[in-house]
């Protein structure tokens, strides 16, 4: 079997949104994120390699500065949460609710 | 009939003017005489203006004035526009109309001047002659429908005048609702007429072309004869309630609640007269159904009977003229019955001047007794009071039908055109009926002025602005009766003299003797206390109104508030509209609130559960898989 | 079978078992660490596809610096102590989702299976070029989101500072 880059891709993909749903910390949330966005890296891969192009590569490191910056912010948050409300449970922290 | 245009709006507008000046400015004019005067002046003004056109037909009788002032609406591809018409008929109603109320507006200057609110009362009073005149010049039944709901309105608002009296405005309730009934009828007979002709070719609602191609159109169609005879009694039964004829007659004598120069106007010598007006413009509907005209006399006859007799008995002094006003009208109907309606719209000129005088010298006498309306508490006021005394025998005279007054003349013609219709015992009513009438006028006219009064009063004559009118109404009821043939010829009958036995002719004046040596002598002291003890349950019977107002109320009245309390005040207003539709909308929403709040609980994860379905939804529907 | 394709098979599985791991983990330190597991397989992905810088680029950044992060940042997180919940629903709705999904994406056999990829000459040259030729603005506008993402950062750290 030759190997499919995109398959692989929407398996990771879907993983990761299925983590994002179901588990309630909020880090593995953000990780989840970040499995996603790796994810998208490889379906660039693949369309490069199909196509026998060189930009998708270039869009790969477009997606790994996306997602280092994405892990700064969204750390940085995920500490004053944690201080804020002593928890980093989603269930727990309903402060928008309408 | 040729038609010829002439600006017939100045003759309405200034009334209107007067009405909406001082409605407008109501509250800067308080006490202030002028604006009354202001008034008195618009009414005038109509008055002269309607005599220029008057004197243009009086040169040529059979032409009409016209002017289209507006046009209004299309009905089943026929135009009608808003549009005045003068022909002899409504020349002679529009002179009496302004004339007349001319008169009782420099009346109420001395009756109503000192009433807190006489700016309102005029402004009424405007209102009315303008919806009057536009009734009387109405072009089509449509807009002469407008002028009758807007004197129905102006004598609702002027009855219940003092309204602070609850009575009062039952009473301008029960004369507004009563006239609604007619009304409702009116109407049914109009749109039986509309939808009969509709199916003809240009054809219109003026009552030019009705009068000339109505009958003629509708004999043409399949049960047109019933279709003429039928809208013919409904219309006729909406003049029973505007002209208070039986069984719609019932609002009048309450309607006395009102100030006595409303009452003159409005309820003897104007609005109750439109019916007979109204029935006469439409003359040749009701001559196609000959039993319409049956159903007419009838009528007219029993009213006047009933109201003659209801009369001798009452004590209070409108009342007497309340329902001698009703058997008035009675006999107006009974000449339209009779089929020479000119004889009835000549009595209605002379009974507008003859009761409008009578309910002024009333009215004069109340103010000069500062209030009192029994005729038991009034008594020898012929030296007190002695203009009012000698004006009010003059209208006594013309309404009793003793010559050269002209009652004589209008209540003789239409008894000799009953006896010429062949009702003999409708004739022998009416004759009947003229002996009751000299005898219930001469005992109030014996019991005010002449007998010893029971108790002291102290009256003081009337001001000059009450007198005034009263004596040019007087001059009016005195010698208009010369101008008979005149007027009947103005009107179109030119055949006056019948040929009638001659003890048949003489009865009615018979008749209006005697009843005027009874009305002396059983007013004397002995011989009425008598009387009355002879038959007790006869007098309670009478003086209550034959029960007819208790019999309304058991029929009508009750089972109406108990179903508009019992059905649509509880389901339709309370269930129907307050719970189901407006808590029950509000309830909706706060409900469907209530659970789509639910959506933004906060939780992160059901947010990204959300967002990740529709993804996935709208994916799919873009990869065409899922519609 | 090449090399290159049962290696490749070997690390996409280590990628996807690393991730399923991160489903079910309890303590979020193995959580983290077994991201860095699935990074790690994925550069070497690229290494045996033949996209040299690629797997680089991913080594370094993503396992080296974002996964350092996050192992960093982890222990100065307060954790409640209240276990999670087991979420049937979500579960069941996020499976369903990503089959339908699975479906309307490869309608079709040919889509995954059986592609061959072209001889990759791809060299860090051609990268260079591409970069600084078509994608010069999307370069400028990643270092601005980088720079704003350090100095938010750090803004938010130093917010908490001056708090207390």
């Amino acid at each position: 079997m030759k190997p499919n880059l995109l398959f692989l891709s929407f398996i990771l993909f879907s993983i990761s949104a299925a983590i994002f749903l179901i588990r309630r910390n909020l880090f593995i949330m953000l990780m989840a994120l970040e499995l996603g966005l790796n994810a998208a890296g490889l379906a660039a891969a693949h369309f490069a390699l199909k196509n026998s192009k060189g930009e998708p590569l270039a869009w790969i490191l477009f997606f790994f500065a996306v997602a280092a910056a994405e892990a700064a912010i969204g750390l940085a948050l995920l500490m004053n949460i944690s201080k804020k409300f002593k928890t980093l449970n989603a269930d727990e922290i309903k402060e928008l609710k309408g | 009939m040729n038609q010829q245009f002439y600006p017939l709006l100045p003759i309405i507008i200034p009334p209107l003017a007067g009405f909406a000046f001082l409605f407008i400015f109501s509250h800067n004019l308080k006490g202030k005489i002028y604006a009354a005067y202001g008034a008195c002046a618009a009414v005038f003004l109509s008055f002269v203006f309607s005599l220029p056109a008057f004197y243009k037909i009086a040169s040529a009788p059979e032409i009409s004035l016209k002017q289209d002032v507006f046009p209004w609406f299309n009905i089943l591809g026929s135009q009608i526009n808003f549009s005045l018409t003068m022909d002899s008929l409504s020349a002679v109603m529009v002179l009496i109309v302004s004339g007349v109320s001319f008169l009782i507006h420099i009346y109420s200057l001395g009756y109503m001047g000192h009433d807190k609110e006489f700016v309102r009362f005029f402004s009424y009073l405007n209102l009315f002659v303008f919806f009057m005149l536009i009734l009387v010049l109405a072009s089509n039944p449509i807009v002469m429908f407008v002028g009758w709901e807007g004197v129905g309105l102006c004598s609702y608002l002027l009855i219940g005048f003092w309204y602070e009296n609850l009575d009062n405005s039952r009473a301008g309730k029960k004369a507004f609702i009563t006239n609604r009934v007619g009304d409702a009828f009116f109407i049914i007979g109009l749109i039986l007429l509309i939808s009969a002709l509709s199916s003809f070719e240009g054809f219109s609602l003026d009552f030019s072309w009705l009068k000339e191609n109505l009958v003629s159109s509708l004999s043409q169609i399949p049960g047109g004869t019933y279709i003429l005879a039928l809208s013919a009694i409904f219309m006729f039964l909406g003049a029973t309630g505007k002209s208070a004829q039986f069984p719609l007659y019932i609002w009048l004598p309450d309607a006395m609640a009102g100030p006595t120069p409303v009452s003159a106007l409005i309820h003897a010598a104007t609005m109750v007269t439109a019916g007979v007006y109204m029935v006469s413009r439409m003359f040749f509907l009701y001559q196609a159904a000959p039993i319409s005209l049956e159903i007419i006399i009838y009528t007219a006859s029993l009213t006047s009977v009933l109201a003659a007799i209801i009369a001798c008995l009452q004590n209070d002094i409108k009342k007497i003229l309340a329902y001698s006003t009703i058997s008035q009208l009675g006999y107006m109907f009974l000449g339209i019955g009779a089929g020479v309606y000119q004889g009835a719209f000549f009595h209605l000129a002379t009974h507008a001047f003859f009761k409008a005088l009578l309910f002024l010298a009333a009215g004069s006498v109340i103010h000069s007794l500062g209030g009192v309306q029994d005729i038991f508490k009034m008594g020898g006021l012929k030296d007190k009071i002695k203009y009012t005394f000698l004006l009010t025998a003059a209208g006594w005279l013309a309404i009793s039908g003793i010559p050269p007054l002209s009652g004589f003349y209008s209540k003789d013609f239409i008894i000799e055109t009953v006896w010429l219709s062949g009702h003999k015992t409708i004739w022998f009513l009416s004759v009947l009926t003229a002996g009751l009438t000299a005898y219930y006028m001469t005992r109030m006219f014996k019991i005010v002025f002449i007998s010893k009064p029971k108790s002291e009063n102290h009256p003081h004559e009337s001001p000059y602005s009450m007198l005034w009118p009263m004596a040019i109404l007087a001059v009016l009821s005195v010698f208009s009766g010369l101008f008979a043939k005149d007027f009947f010829a103005f009107l179109g009958l030119h055949e006056t003299h019948f040929e009638i036995p001659f003890a048949a002719a003489k009865a009615p004046l018979l008749s209006a003797l005697i009843g005027i040596a009874a009305g002396f002598y059983f007013t004397k002291e002995n011989i009425s206390a008598y009387f009355e003890a002879l038959l007790p349950s006869v007098k309670k019977i009478v003086s209550n109104k034959f029960y007819l107002d208790e019999i309304y109320d058991f029929l009508i009245v009750r089972p109406l508030a108990f179903a508009s309390d019992k059905f649509v005040f509880s389901i339709i207003d309370r269930t129907i509209i307050d719970k189901t539709a407006v808590e029950g909308s509000a309830a909706f929403f706060y409900k469907l609130g209530y659970y789509f709040r639910n959506i933004q609980n906060g939780n992160l994860s059901f947010y990204a559960l959300i967002l990740v379905l529709t993804a996935a939804f709208t994916l799919l529907y873009a990869a065409g898989t899922v519609l | 079978m090449s090399v290159s394709g049962f290696l490749f098979y070997i690390f996409s599985a280590g990628a996807v078992l690393g991730s399923l791991y991160i489903l079910s983990a309890k303590n979020p330190m193995k959580a983290a660490f077994s991201m860095l597991f699935v990074f790690l397989c994925t550069g070497l992905i690229y290494l045996t596809q033949g996209l040299f810088f690629t797997a680089a680029a991913q080594i370094i950044i993503y396992a080296g610096a974002v996964m350092s992060l996050f192992v960093v940042a982890l222990p100065s997180m307060v954790f409640s102590k209240n276990p999670e919940k087991k979420r049937l629903l979500f579960s069941a709705a996020a499976i369903s989702s990503a089959v339908l999904l699975f479906y309307a994406l490869f309608p079709s056999k040919e889509d995954f299976a059986l592609v061959s990829y072209l001889p990759s000459s791809h060299t860090i040259k051609d990268l260079a070029l591409v970069l600084f030729n078509s994608y010069w603005l999307q370069i400028e506008i990643i270092s601005i989101i980088l720079f704003a993402a350090a100095a938010a950062a750090y803004l938010f750290i130093s917010v908490k500072k001056e708090a207390k």
